[in-house]
């Protein structure tokens, strides 16, 4: 057997693997021999004809016995002489396709197209200069925490002495009519919560409640836009008759130490429930400032590496980024189907993000190489419990998924990818530096569509 | 116009007729071939001899013939057909069938 490659790109190549015309006739006796032994042929009793007469009779089926046999075995004597790893699977063709016809006259050539991982020649990875930029908290976010702290803990009061008003919530029974529709069965709604004067409260509703008092009734129309959330409801006019239950206001709790107590277990004045929050807030900030920092090193890295990443392995990456996008905006309350989605904006970004994703794990993965990284058992053990913790399910269900889906393998490269990046940042020389306000966003968004504003206007006094 | 290939049609290629071909007595193969009915043994003679470049001995005919089959109800016969055993001289190359193209 004679192997040749040739190069068409670092991660793509050609074999051309020869199959000895010796070889090929060694297996055609014993295919032909196997075949003669079991074979029906008229005139002859089952087994009992010549194997010539076999050969020609059944010239196709033994054919494709041999290659069958002959062409994988080739193939992988052939990859296991190569140092490369290949990726997928290879594509395979005859070099001339008739010489199947006198199969065994000459030697066979087939050419095996495949895709293996690029040699990656490292450069410098370690000493980087980076610049780590954490973001100060500053004081008006810590009032924003305390603020929406304060509301969260805000208790509902009973109004007597005035109206109802902007803020307040009023809770109402309504009986509610189709205006063009007298025969459609009434709307019967009971104990509805009705926020005054919100955002998500429709404009009839804050107008008509307005001032109101309990054991009071009031009628009004309300037309729903056409575009309303509950599409019972949309475009169509009803007539409501509200009966008062109750009005009641949100009473936030005072800012004292009091309530600062309250907030969490060891804080015992509103200057330490402050000073918790900054903590808090200066941790995401750190954690952040640290994965910006691991970003740049592995930009850094990837621009002073240049190599080709394979396109099965891109490929394979973009459907799985295709399929969280997708994920993604189903969460969003986006339907994907929805023709004023630019796919092709997001399919050529979404390949940028695989190939520089394919390309980042290969750099690691070759850096870990470099320096011996290897990953034990226990780690593994380790991670899958740090997932299952993530997961919030037990370790044995996460474990028996994962052993399941083979994952293992995937898990310890994911860790020593890990563990190279944190041996680069370790070797780095690493500044702290101001931060600068020029944030990019880390992961793409799908761009905004119309679909994603129509739904601003929900209510909540209806179902 | 009659040739040598409407006379000699195919050879019989039975367990039987190998057999016969392979234990030829007396060191003459004998060959086996369906022949056209209306075949004389000169004419069969002769026309084993051109394609296969052999001398002949001698040439048995037998006429054969077709088998009553069946169609459901219907009642049938395949064609009959002659049967000629063909006794090369004795030395005579062994002779392969698939030279008759």
């Amino acid at each position: 057997m004679k192997t040749e490659v040739i190069d068409i790109s670092p991660t793509r190549k050609e074999l051309r693997i020869e199959i000895d015309a010796e070889r090929i006739r060694a297996e055609l006796d014993r295919v032909s021999s196997e075949f003669a032994r079991y074979a029906t042929v008229p005139g002859f009793r089952r087994g009992r004809a010549p194997q010539a007469i076999v050969r020609q009779r059944f010239k196709k089926e033994i054919r494709g016995e041999v290659l069958g046999e002959l062409i994988p075995r080739a193939l992988g004597e052939a990859l296991q002489q190569q140092p490369f790893s290949v990726i997928g699977e290879p594509q395979l063709r005859f070099e001339n396709a008739e010489s199947l016809e006198q199969l065994g006259a000459e030697p066979l050539a087939i050419h095996a197209a495949i895709e293996v991982l690029p040699e990656i020649a490292l450069g410098q990875y370690k000493g980087l200069e980076l610049a780590r930029r954490t973001r100060p908290v500053k004081e008006e976010e810590i009032d924003e925490v305390i603020a929406s702290m304060r509301e969260a803990s805000s208790s509902l009061v009973p109004v007597e002495d005035r109206g109802a008003q902007a803020g307040d919530i009023v809770t109402v029974n309504f009986r509610g009519r189709f205006v063009n529709e007298p025969e459609a069965e009434e709307i019967k709604v009971d104990e509805v919560d009705v926020q005054i004067g919100d955002e998500e409260t429709l404009p009839e509703f804050t107008e008509n409640l307005m001032g109101v008092r309990p054991d009071e009734e009031r009628t009004f129309k309300v037309k729903y836009p056409e575009n309303f959330k509950a599409s019972g409801l949309a475009g169509k006019e009803v007539e409501y008759t509200a009966q008062i239950i109750a009005v009641r206001r949100k009473e936030m709790p005072e800012l004292d130490d009091e309530w600062a107590r309250s907030m969490g277990e060891g804080v015992n004045t509103l200057e330490e429930l402050r000073e918790r929050i900054r903590e808090r807030l200066a941790s995401y900030a750190r954690d952040e400032a640290e994965r910006r920092l691991r970003d740049e090193a592995l930009q850094r890295l990837l621009a002073t590496h240049q190599f080709e990443a394979p396109k099965t392995l891109v490929q394979q990456e973009m459907r799985q980024l295709f399929e969280a996008t997708i994920r993604r905006m189903i969460e969003l309350g986006l339907d994907p189907r929805n023709p004023e989605i630019k796919w092709d904006e997001i399919r050529a970004t979404l390949e940028k993000q695989a190939e520089e994703n394919v390309r980042a794990e290969l750099l690691l993965e070759r850096i870990a190489e470099a320096e011996g990284i290897a990953i034990s058992d226990e780690e593994i053990e380790e991670e899958i419990k740090r997932l299952a913790q993530a997961a919030g399910e037990p370790v044995e269900r996460v474990r028996a998924a994962l052993t399941k889906s083979e994952a293992q393998p995937s898990i310890a490269s994911g860790l020593r990818q890990r563990k190279a990046m944190n041996l680069i940042i370790e070797n780095a020389i690493v500044r702290d530096e101001e931060w600068r306000e020029d944030g990019k966003a880390d992961s793409p968004e799908p761009p905004p569509s119309e679909a994603q504003t129509a739904d601003q206007t929900s209510n909540s006094t209806t179902d | 116009m009659r040739t040598i290939w409407d006379i000699i049609k195919a050879p019989v290629i039975t367990e039987k007729a190998l057999v016969a071909k392979e234990e030829a007595q007396g060191g003459r193969q004998l060959l086996t071939f369906r022949v056209d009915r209306r075949a004389t043994k000169p004419e069969i003679k002769e026309a084993v001899e051109r394609i296969f470049g052999v001398k002949v001995e001698k040439v048995r005919t037998i006429n054969c013939r077709g088998k009553v089959t069946r169609r459901g109800r219907f009642e049938g016969r395949r064609p009959a057909w002659k049967k000629a055993y063909v006794t090369l001289k004795a030395g005579e190359k062994p002779v392969d069938y698939g030279e008759m193209v």
